[in-house]
């Protein structure tokens, strides 16, 4: 029996015909998509939906990255304090801002940056704080403001994995100081390639704009319209998206919950959540160990992944880094694993994945 | 030649879109990309094309793959993407002429990049004998129905740009040298590498699905001009 390789990306697909009504929508009589209004249109309604002043959109969250950090360091400054357990390439979008990442650990309990952590490692060269909110749950933001605010460092926000989600039941993006999204189509809402920054800073949102212009600090970082197009009908669709999550998650909350040996990082339901990635933890208890798990599912083409494995301060790089302690991390490095999830994960796929998963550890 | 693609018409995108939800294949390096790729190196008679998200990155790509470490010489006249990649690039770089290289000592120049609108054939034999020196020389075209200008002087590097006003952006490497693309490919992400090389950092310039179908339209358009 042959299956379908099921993978830990959302990859949701808005309906065709919302999609192509929207074309039509932003075409002028003669039948020719008119320059920038669907990218308008995205702007003001992530505003509305993430209660923020301003929203920028980039190419990609890659430089929607890049641009916040060059747009929000110090001048003068070299290093940017960050997470070490994150995406695998966060320190390449510091190199391109012509920054030292300083890579500092996190808190066991969330795998959220640390605080203490940061505290540790503020210089006179610190140039921004980069919190990155972990894909289950979000940082401790009110915290990570106030160090902000008292070390006199300005902090952006990572919140590529964090869209529909709030903190103190404020949703992420209405922070105000600059919070970074992605619109991949791996993410929750899918423009197949882009990314954004919400902010209530007007003079961040100008700089951003700058750059994304190719202005002085930066470089040519404008969205598509047709990419803005599909972001907007993904937006529209996005209730229905947490829904089809929050099901998936629910099955795997039930079936998980009968295996002894993995804990699955549940979602803080006291908040709004996407309930899109699924992560568990291999206990110390397993008889198998994180990496025969992941080997295991992916050659019956369950794609899962080691999470945030190796973490950036074990991977060598030709530029400069700086790191810390790192006690959390490296603990935590191996024992985390991403379950598929998504819009083409359904309930009976969630039933295979625990069943192999229960299978594999009876056998050991 | 280029300015009369400017205007995107809403019946090639819904043609787009719709072959993409026919496929099925949302993130990057795709079906429409790689025939994209395959169909560029085709119509350009070159071994490697390599997509890449704009025309800015892609500048900053090639350099980026190439640099030796010696300066990158500027020649006057580029245009703005070809300015704004060196100042983001992390390269040491240098703002020359044909005049300044001819007459100046070239051992600290490891590669020179010109805007093919600065091409004629009186500078070509020029930048021909710098590469014969070992300088690599970056040409960067406004379109690719500009590689008329190759006539003058086919370098080892071109970078094409791709667009429509601002609707849809892209950006295209083409080299012959298969290590030297597979070192853009690496840069570029890892989605559309075919093996996995050590480059000093990675910039997230993905070609998407959408490009890759409305550059396949482009290209089609231009073979019926020519």
């Amino acid at each position: 029996m042959t299956h379908k390789i099921l993978s830990t990306s959302n990859l949701y697909e808005p309906k065709i015909e919302g999609v192509l009504g929207l074309v039509d929508n932003f075409s002028d009589d003669s039948g020719e998509l008119i320059e920038g209004l669907a990218i308008q249109d995205l702007e003001d309604r992530l505003c509305k939906y993430h209660k923020s002043k301003y929203c920028v959109s980039f190419n990609s969250g890659f430089w929607a990255l890049v641009a916040s950090i060059v747009s929000k360091s110090i001048e003068g400054r070299d290093e940017i304090i960050m997470p070490s357990l994150t995406y695998r390439r966060l320190a390449d979008v510091v190199y391109w801002t012509k920054h030292t990442p300083v890579f500092v650990d996190i808190n066991t309990d969330s795998l959220a940056i640390s605080t203490n952590a940061i505290r540790g490692a503020i210089t006179s060269n610190t140039a921004l704080i980069l919190a990155v909110h972990p894909i289950v749950n979000c940082c401790n933001v009110n915290e990570l403001i106030n160090i902000s605010k008292e070390y006199g460092i300005p902090i952006v926000f990572d919140a590529v994995e964090s869209v529909h989600e709030t903190y103190s039941g404020k949703r992420i993006g209405s922070f105000g100081v600059g919070e970074v999204f992605s619109l991949h189509a791996s993410k929750l809402i899918n423009g197949i390639e882009g990314g954004y920054v919400c902010t209530n800073d007007q003079y961040l949102s100008e700089r951003l704009q700058s750059f994304r212009g190719g202005d002085s600090i930066g470089i040519s970082s404008k969205m598509n319209d047709i990419h803005a197009i599909i972001s907007l009908s993904s937006l529209a669709e996005i209730n229905h998206n947490v829904e089809h999550n929050k099901s998936i998650y629910v099955k795997y909350k039930l079936m998980l919950s009968t295996i002894p040996y993995v804990r699955l990082l549940e979602f803080d339901e006291s908040e709004q959540t996407s309930y899109k990635n699924i992560v568990i933890e291999i206990l110390d208890s397993s008889p198998i160990n994180r990496d025969t798990l992941v080997s295991f599912l992916n050659k019956k083409d369950i794609l899962t992944r080691a999470h945030y494995f190796p973490p950036l301060h074990l991977k060598r790089t030709d530029y400069k880094t700086i790191n810390t302690d790192m006690v959390n991390t490296e603990f935590s490095a191996t024992r985390y694993v991403n379950l598929p999830c998504g819009s083409r994960v359904f309930v009976s796929d969630v039933e295979r994945i625990c069943s192999l998963i229960k299978g594999l550890a009876d056998n050991e | 030649m280029s300015n009369q693609y400017n205007r995107l018409s809403s019946k090639n995108c819904k043609e787009v879109l719709m072959q993409i939800y026919k496929n099925r294949y949302f993130t990057n390096h795709g079906p429409l990309t790689q025939q994209f790729e395959s169909e560029l190196e085709t119509f350009l008679n070159v071994s490697n094309a390599v997509t890449i998200m704009n025309n800015t990155l892609a500048i900053m790509v090639a350099m980026s793959g190439s640099y030796s470490g010696k300066k990158v010489a500027i020649l006057s006249g580029c245009e703005k993407d070809v300015l704004d990649a060196v100042n983001i690039s992390n390269v040491d770089f240098v703002n020359t002429t044909i005049d300044n290289l001819a007459t100046e000592s070239l051992s600290s120049i490891g590669m020179l990049v010109v805007s093919s609108n600065t091409l004629t054939k009186d500078n070509s034999v020029f930048l021909k004998g710098l590469e014969e020196k070992g300088i690599t020389v970056i040409i960067c075209y406004l379109s690719i129905s500009d590689f008329h200008y190759r006539e003058n002087f086919e370098s080892v590097i071109s970078v094409y740009s791709l667009g429509w006003g601002t609707l849809v952006q892209g950006g295209i490497i083409t080299t012959d040298d298969d290590n030297l693309a597979e070192i853009f490919r690496n840069i570029r992400s890892s989605y559309g590498a075919r093996k996995a090389m050590k480059v000093k950092a990675t910039c997230n310039g993905r070609f998407s699905e959408i490009q890759a179908g409305i550059g396949l339209n482009l290209l089609n358009k231009i073979k019926e001009c020519i």
